[in-house]
């Protein structure tokens, strides 16, 4: 797989946040540079979160490869952000 | 058995919410207002709370300070407009470490439903284990 970009939203520092950034860097070492993920707080950028239909937070979204793939609920696991994020398709599949 | 307690003024958005989450395992408390919700909070801790920003009388930004200082570890979702005027006076809150996540107003009860679970998944059932008595059936 190429290069893969994540966005996620959250609001402050919660504790469901806090697990949620703890599995993306736990995914970073998985996936080492061809990662690169972008944290937005819809407090401070409530516009991106509308544009994203983002509906609450924490919620991660595949933004590359297409398609964007939208993730919500237990994001504590590194396990459940390959699998509900479609990272783990072959190369081929995902290019 | 976990508990959940929604706080708003209108009567549909509540029962909107029991709805979503009449056929999961959980105990489901409304309020109609902050005051109302409090008092639920201090007769039981809740474990999850959905409390709607725009309420009269107590705004939901003073129901969750007041909800913070009763049981400052509960999880609870504001729901909201995502707009930077509604959003503006909750970062004071953040600022006091207060802590919540934002849902968008309106919520679809498969929404409602995914928001309840990912919560719930993570927080310490914590009634005690029903043992019947002797006796009992």
């Amino acid at each position: 797989m190429n290069g893969i970009s994540l966005r996620l939203y959250v609001t402050g520092h919660t504790p469901s946040a806090e697990r949620a950034v703890a599995a993306l860097a736990d995914l970073r070492g998985h996936f080492g540079g061809r990662l690169s993920v972008q944290i937005i707080d819809v407090l401070e950028d409530p516009v991106s979160a509308l544009n994203d239909d983002v509906y609450a937070t924490p919620t991660v979204f595949r933004i590359t490869p297409e398609p964007v793939r939208r993730l919500f609920g237990d994001l504590s696991r590194k396990e459940t952000l390959i699998a509900g994020l479609g990272l783990d398709t072959e190369p081929d599949q995902a290019r | 058995m976990k508990r959940i307690l929604i706080i708003d003024d209108d009567a549909s958005v509540r029962e909107t919410f029991l709805a979503a989450l009449a056929d999961r395992n959980y105990a489901l408390e409304t309020a109609d207002s902050g005051a109302a919700g409090l008092e639920s909070a201090r007769c039981r801790r809740p474990d999850l709370v959905f409390l709607d920003l725009k309420m009269p009388e107590m705004s939901g930004v003073e129901a969750l300070a007041r909800l913070h200082a009763i049981s400052p570890d509960v999880p609870v979702y504001i729901f909201t407009g995502f707009y930077r005027s509604f959003l503006e006076p909750l970062k004071d809150l953040q600022k006091r470490g207060i802590t919540f996540d934002l849902a968008r107003k309106p919520l679809t009860l498969a929404e409602i439903r995914a928001i309840a679970d990912g919560v719930l998944k993570h927080s310490i059932d914590t009634a005690p284990p029903y043992r019947p008595t002797r006796g009992s059936r």
